[in-house]
């Protein structure tokens, strides 16, 4: 396999994903730039060497408490 | 993380054959990338495959016929008793890097006396502990296979089958291997930490809801309200009262005058009433006479003198006596005249004196009581004088009175108007505490919900990438599936020289590729690999080294692919075919063989291992180690 297979494995996938984020309901009424952080930080561990859980878990808890702006989301009843 | 590795060394102690022996993979120091291992049969060649395979996933400790069981991999001589360790390391080294600074290292242990494994990575001076290290190991050699699967970077020909039927499961979004290289298991974990963290916190939140509502905080504010402006009008009212108090406050005198006041009031009444009893007792002037005989006729008893019916003149001499009596001044002259004449011989009627004998008691006591009575009014009148000479007079203990009664009443109405501000004071003091705890209270269930509605919002985020995550699952799967169903195609094409058969998936419940023959359509199945025996045993044997090729592409593995023999039917040409594109494709390979023909096929390699074992030897450690390889351009036949 070369080199560039596995980077075609992630950018298909990263492709996919990306359009499963902006097609869904609630992600989709983030801004563009919070669904970019959101997107580049899931992408960022695509087949690499797993960190622990903790790491991503605060990469993502930084970015989805702190950094985007959930107040847009419309809660349902 | 890289994409490919190459292996660099391997150390192996106490595993089937081998005691103690290192393995070097490199040429000048440099990893080979295209190599072969040849040796004869029971040369160990199947061993050391075994050995890479056990480190990388483990003991099978649940199967006990497994090859990587526990005492399948003792060596011969434990007789089935494990006496040592079992140690299997191994090095990689990165297609990028060209120095070992940035090595992986890891090592596989199996203690005398564990129950488990114990694996240990490291990637230059950096070690990981277990759960890290079994993660990255994961990373290059995939997810540990169950007990019937087959490995992905090792084609082998009795497994060939079981990892082409891969194919059906790879379609399936909970068992699909497509998914292992993507490595997504650890952002869906921690997402998933996330979402517990947070529900924890929305049930904490949502227990234990307070007891005040806006429509409380409302009344007690109004009640407040009133409350300061009854003590407003209430504290007026006070400040009329003290005034009130001054106008009607008593001096010394206004205070002695109303406190006397009874007593004055109390001596008059004696006054008035003694006096009416000694107007009653008075003696009156007609009666002087009879009181006169009666005190005479009593002296004369006293003195045991009888008083004659008529009285004889005679006897004393009344001119004498008259004459002293006159002298005191006590008689009147009357009675003077009265005892002259008796001396003058006319004689006394004594019957007013006779008469008297029965009066004298009730005189007696009627003086007695004129007596008390004169002391009784005496005593009243002194008294009655006395607050004359103070200046108490009835006007003005009646005005102080009055006075103090009125004063009394203002100050009883100032008492109880204070009394009453205090109790309102005390009210408004508890209810202003109550109206801050619930103000309290309120703000934080305010800050509760803003912060549940956050929560709610953020798990809602959450839910949407796990969500994007498991659809985005199923559209790779499906984009992999199809595309590795291509690739079998596109490998046959690019490797079957004769042209014969095409290759076709036959998608029912569990999809298996097939050998559809070009001029009549005859389908071949694949059938078990002891049978491959008939003129499509060729290719078929071909089609499921294509579909273990695109599996084992697919997959993403990161390990060299290793051929284990895998083309035994395959006809030279399509061999050589074949060896030329796993090469290229894979671009690290180890092709094992004990057949010096397959071990000539690969042109470009970095070398042979040839492994050169006698029957005579039990196992290969350090004295015989040199013996048994040695690295060289072509294979040994």
């Amino acid at each position: 396999m070369s080199e560039t297979y596995h980077q075609r494995l992630r950018e298909k996938y990263s492709r996919i994903l990306q359009e499963r984020l902006s097609n869904d309901e609630i992600i989709s009424q983030l801004s563009d730039k919070d669904i970019e952080l959101l997107f580049n930080e899931l992408r960022k561990w695509f087949g690499t060497s797993p960190p622990e859980t903790s790491r991503v878990k605060s990469g993502l808890k930084e970015i989805i408490q702190q950094k985007i702006d959930s107040d847009v989301i419309e809660l349902g009843d | 993380m890289a994409d490919n590795y190459s292996l660099v060394s391997m150390k192996i102690i106490n595993f089937l054959g081998l005691e103690d022996v290192n393995i070097n993979f490199t040429n000048k120091d440099q990893p080979r990338k295209i190599m072969t291992i040849f040796g004869h049969q029971g040369s160990g060649k199947t061993t050391i495959l075994r050995a890479i395979q056990w480190c990388a996933y483990g003991t099978k400790f649940r199967d006990k016929f497994h090859p990587l069981s526990r005492t399948k991999i003792f060596p011969l001589s434990w007789s089935g008793n494990q006496q040592g360790d079992i140690v299997v390391s191994m090095r990689f080294r990165s297609f990028n890097s060209i120095e070992p600074d940035n090595d992986i290292q890891c090592k596989r242990t199996l203690s005398i006396n564990s129950d488990i494994d114990k694996l240990e990575v490291s990637v230059g001076d950096e070690n990981f502990d277990r759960f890290k290290s079994e993660n990255y190991f994961s990373q290059i050699f995939g997810k540990n296979p169950g007990d019937f699967d087959a490995v992905m970077w090792l084609i082998r020909q009795e497994e060939m089958l079981t990892m082409s039927k891969t194919i059906s499961q790879a379609n399936n979004s909970t068992n699909s291997y497509f998914l292992n290289f993507m490595n997504l298991d650890v952002s869906e974990d921690a997402l998933s930490e996330l979402l517990n963290t947070n529900l924890e916190e929305i049930d904490r939140i949502g227990k234990g809801q307070g007891i005040y509502t806006p429509e409380y905080l409302n009344n007690i504010n109004t009640s407040i309200k009133d409350l300061e402006l009854k003590i407003q009008d209430y504290s007026f009212k006070l400040n009329v009262l003290m005034s009130d108090k001054k106008n009607f406050s008593l001096n010394a005198q206004e205070e002695k005058a109303a406190d006397l006041r009874e007593s004055f009031i109390s001596a008059n009444q004696e006054l008035n009433s003694a006096k009416i009893e000694l107007a009653n007792l008075k003696i009156k002037r007609g009666e002087v006479p009879e009181l006169f005989h009666a005190l005479m006729a009593a002296k004369l008893i006293k003195k045991e003198i009888e008083i004659d019916q008529s009285f004889d003149g005679s006897k004393f001499e009344w001119g004498e006596i008259a004459t002293y009596l006159s002298k005191t001044n006590r008689i009147p002259n009357q009675y003077i005249d009265i005892i002259r004449s008796i001396g003058n011989g006319s004689g006394y009627d004594t019957s007013n004196l006779f008469n008297a004998k029965q009066k004298i008691s009730s005189w007696e006591s009627r003086i007695r009581k004129l007596k008390s009575a004169l002391t009784r009014y005496h005593k009243a009148a002194l008294a009655v004088d006395d607050f004359t000479k103070n200046g108490i007079t009835d006007e003005k203990t009646a005005s102080a009175v009055k006075k103090m009664k009125e004063r009394n009443k203002i100050n009883e109405e100032f008492k109880d108007r204070e009394l009453e501000i205090g109790l309102m004071e005390r009210n408004l003091k508890a209810q202003k505490k109550e109206r801050a705890k619930a103000t309290k209270s309120l703000k934080a269930e305010s800050e509760k919900r803003e912060r549940l509605d956050e929560l709610k919002r953020i798990n809602s985020v959450i839910y949407a990438l796990k969500n994007s995550i498991a659809l985005s699952n199923e559209d790779y799967i499906k984009e992999m599936f199809d595309s590795t169903i291509q690739r079998v195609k596109q490998y046959w094409n690019e490797i079957d020289l004769i042209g014969k058969y095409e290759p076709m998936l036959e998608d029912n419940e569990n999809p298996e590729f097939v050998l559809r023959r070009k001029k009549d359509g005859k389908i071949v199945r694949i059938s078990d690999g002891a049978n491959i025996s008939t003129a499509a045993g060729g290719e078929q044997q071909l089609l499921l080294v294509c579909t273990c090729l695109a599996v084992s592409e697919s997959s993403g593995a990161k390990m060299p692919m290793i051929l284990d023999d895998c083309f035994t039917d395959i006809d030279k040409k399509t061999r050589e075919k074949l060896v030329e594109v796993v090469a290229k494709k894979f671009g690290s390979m180890i092709l094992v063989t004990n057949d010096p023909d397959k071990g000539k096929l690969l042109k470009n390699s970095d070398g042979v291992l040839n492994l050169q074992w006698p029957s005579k030897w039990n196992q290969i450690n350090q004295s015989n180690y040199t013996e048994w390889h040695k690295w060289t351009e072509n294979v040994n036949g």
